[in-house]
């Protein structure tokens, strides 16, 4: 007589047990495809980022008169000195003033074999932009090295100044590298006597 | 017996509060699984609404913000999912507009068929602050009239940030209340100390005031001591700066003007404008005589001082609620806040038709004409010079909602590209005519057909009409042109050129055919306005790239991969060099 409300509380306490398990394991499984879930989010996609360019400062840029004998058309050669602290250089910007109407360039010249110059002639200004043919592959380190030649005919008669500047409105002086890293070179000005 | 069914019992109840432990446990589990944890190392994208609290038919900004922890990162795409039924946008024509970010942003659109807004872009220079709550963008929206309860914005299953990392989104849900602004309160009638608003000079249509864009608005602030001596006011005034500017933008300060009768000290005042917060504040102290302050007190209002506000000229038909926020102070002798209620003031923001009646009646605008010139008088002979006619006063120009449909090519595209079919433009529009201070500009996204046309709309919520606009454009990779006709065309690309303004803009659409002409490409990003030796070593230096963060700085032509067509392209900027400006 005992054993019948035993039984019975076994089968109860059983069955209370089956239902607690299932339960766990739904709340396991539930919880297991939440953290599927978050992960499927994730679309692997790339992102686009603008890189700022890295800008150094150095290097440097000089004028330097080929020859102090004035010629028979009463015009001078000089020529631009580049240093680029042994960074291969692609592309340079050269921006030079001088009085206004004090001279005019007639010709820019690149001295390297695998460089072209663009020159752009303003009222006070002019700008050389020097880029390296896309097919060279040789090394281009600038140690004290004469990059272009001009040839200018003064218009004044007295002293000329030219500046090499650092920056003109949005034109800058600089070398760029292989790695597009932006050299902002030192500068010096040049005196020209003309007489 | 009994001790068989003892030792049961017990087994019972260990077997049970196992059971229950284990249940316990697994729900504990599962919310600790969806909690939302700021992990070192995996960033945080939220939302917040300025301002802070949202109102019914009240316009406010979703700010999109991002927490790194730790992590490193540039760049976001980010997708947010609306309620449209709950929200609109401040700006319903053009809904781009409504997006604004201090980063450079590649997309910014608003599909209103999955109601989704996308903001695509990136932080330039250094990587977002590592462990700050920062705004990366800000959508300009307004609740919508008679909406009450919650409004949640969610996350979009794409939202990206960096190189595709781990992030933690969490949803937003504001709660909106109704607006309520308390009635001016009347001397005499039992109230505590409050703060209210007055713009006595509202001119008021239909029982409502109103108020024209570009019109000055002063407003009056109050303050009701109820009888109880007054030592300190603080007054916080948060304002709505898409529909509100302020009279004297050099010097905000000086749009607070306090009166010096109050009985507050002049000497000893704080003044503020927030343009972030978006809050005018100030703080009055009263001054102290033999080491003890002379409280203010009056059973009538004291006026505190005048805010000078002035309605933007570009302010979008709507209603302007202002209302000094409950943060507000006014403190007894016993530096206790007794502040009980504040009162604000509402008006609306359009334009005086010929057939309303302003009560009271307004002043009329006077305009630059001037005054007829008279002969000077001979010397020595004193004598009075009066005019002999009264000028003539007009209202001054008014300007209008305009959306520019514009056609153009980019040099050397000439099919649809591969890789890009839309892009955004930067447009400047310039008269002389207008104004001399008419100079706008929009960004406006274009596509292109299989012709390599691009076309668009750029939407100016209020610009004059005239006869002489100059329209600049400027594409991600391209120096900007100077266009003056409204079908222009060249022999050559990049031969057109002008000076004077020969674009005439009215209101409504107005259609500019651009196609005959090219926008020369050379300025690659990050763009500054010239050509020069930096964008062509980029393509020189990337020649055969196909990454797309390379293609986005390259590939001038859109057409998946940089090359020697680039490089060219690039190459003939260099003779072109600069930006045309105005």
């Amino acid at each position: 007589m005992n054993d019948q409300p035993n039984k019975n509380s076994k089968s109860k306490l059983k069955l209370i047990l089956l239902l607690v398990f299932i339960v766990f394991a739904v709340l396991l499984l539930i919880l297991n495809r939440t953290g599927k879930k978050d992960k499927n989010k994730q679309q692997p996609a790339p992102l686009v980022v603008i890189p700022t360019p890295i800008i150094l400062t150095e290097g440097s840029l000089s004028i330097q008169t080929i020859s102090t004998k004035v010629t028979t058309e009463n015009t001078k050669d000089i020529e631009i000195i580049a240093s680029s602290n042994q960074k291969s250089i692609v592309a340079y910007d050269i921006v030079i003033t001088h009085e206004r109407g004090a001279l005019e360039v007639l010709s820019v010249e690149s001295l390297l074999p695998d460089f072209k110059v663009y020159p752009l002639e303003k009222n006070n200004h002019f700008i050389i932009t020097g880029v390296k043919e896309p097919e060279s592959k040789s090394n281009s380190v600038f140690e004290n090295l004469p990059i272009v030649k001009l040839k200018i005919l003064p218009k004044k008669s007295k002293n000329l100044t030219l500046n090499l500047v650092s920056s003109l409105g949005k034109e800058k002086s600089q070398m760029v590298d292989e790695e597009s890293k932006i050299l902002r070179p030192e500068l010096t000005y040049f005196k020209l006597n003309i007489n | 017996m009994p001790n068989r069914l003892l030792i049961n019992s017990r087994k019972t109840a260990i077997i049970i509060v196992v059971l229950v432990t284990l249940l316990a446990g697994s729900i504990f589990l599962l919310r600790q699984g969806r909690r939302s944890k700021a992990t070192p190392g995996v960033p945080t994208l939220f939302y917040s609404t300025e301002p802070g609290s949202l109102q019914s038919g009240q316009n406010f900004d979703l700010v999109l913000k991002i927490n790194p922890n730790g992590a490193t990162l540039y760049a976001f795409e980010l997708y947010t999912i609306y309620d449209p039924q709950k929200v609109d946008f401040q700006n319903t024509t053009i809904l781009a507009q409504n997006i604004s970010s201090q980063f450079i942003l590649i997309n910014s659109t608003v599909d209103t068929a999955n109601n989704i807004i996308s903001i695509t872009g990136a932080k330039t220079g250094s990587a977002f602050p590592s462990s700050s709550n920062t705004e990366i963008a800000r959508v300009k929206m307004k609740v919508k009239s008679g909406v009450l309860g919650d409004v949640g914005f969610s996350w979009g299953g794409n939202t990206k940030v960096g190189s595709n990392l781990n992030k933690e989104l969490l949803d937003g849900l504001f709660t909106i209340s109704e607006v309520t602004i308390q009635p001016t309160s009347t001397p005499g009638q039992p109230a505590g100390p409050d703060l209210h608003l007055d713009i006595p000079t509202l001119p008021r249509v239909g029982g409502s005031g109103i108020a024209q864009r570009g019109a000055n608005v002063d407003v009056q602030v109050f303050l009701k001591t109820n009888n109880i001596p007054v030592k300190a006011v603080d007054f916080i005034l948060p304002y709505d700066d898409s529909m509100l500017t302020f009279q004297n933008t050099a010097d905000l300060v000086a749009n607070i003007e306090l009166d010096p009768n109050s009985g507050f000290n002049t000497q000893f005042v704080i003044k503020k404008v927030d343009v972030v917060a978006k809050k005018i504040i100030f703080a009055l102290v009263v001054p102290v005589v033999n080491q003890q302050p002379v409280p203010v007190s009056s059973p009538n209002d004291i006026l505190l001082g005048i805010i000078k506000f002035k309605v933007r000229t570009d302010a979008p038909d709507g209603q302007v609620s202002l209302l000094p926020d409950t943060t507000s102070t006014i403190y007894d002798l016993q530096t206790q806040n007794i502040l009980t209620c504040t009162g604000g003031i509402r008006f609306n923001v359009g334009v005086l038709t010929a057939t309303d009646t302003p009560i009271p009646t307004s002043p009329p605008f006077i305009t630059d004409t001037p005054w007829p010139t008279f002969p000077p008088p001979p010397t020595n002979t004193p004598f009075i010079i009066l005019p002999t006619s009264v000028p003539t006063i007009t209202n001054p120009p008014v300007g209008v909602a305009m959306a520019l449909d514009f056609k153009f090519r980019f040099q050397g595209i000439l099919a649809k590209p591969n890789r890009l079919n839309s892009i955004p433009v930067k447009i400047t529009v310039k008269s002389s005519a207008a104004s001399a201070n008419t100079i706008k500009s929009v960004s406006a996204n274009v596509t292109v057909d299989a012709s390599g046309i691009w076309s668009g709309q750029a939407y100016f919520p209020s610009l004059l009409e005239a006869p002489d606009y100059i329209i600049l454009v400027k594409g991600p990779m391209h120096l900007q042109k100077r266009i003056c006709e409204n079908s222009p065309s060249e022999t050559e690309p990049a031969k057109y050129s002008c000076i004077s303004g020969n674009i005439q803009l009215l209101a409504g659409t107005n259609l500019l055919d651009f196609n005959q002409i090219n926008l020369i490409a050379g300025d690659l990003p990050q763009q500054d306005g010239v050509a020069n030796a930096y964008d062509v070593a980029l393509t020189r230096n990337n020649l055969g790239s196909t990454d797309p963060a390379i293609l986005a700085i390259a590939d001038v032509n859109f057409d998946g991969i940089v090359d020697t067509q680039d490089y060219s392209l690039v190459i003939e900027a260099l003779a072109i060099r600069t930006d045309d400006e105005l």
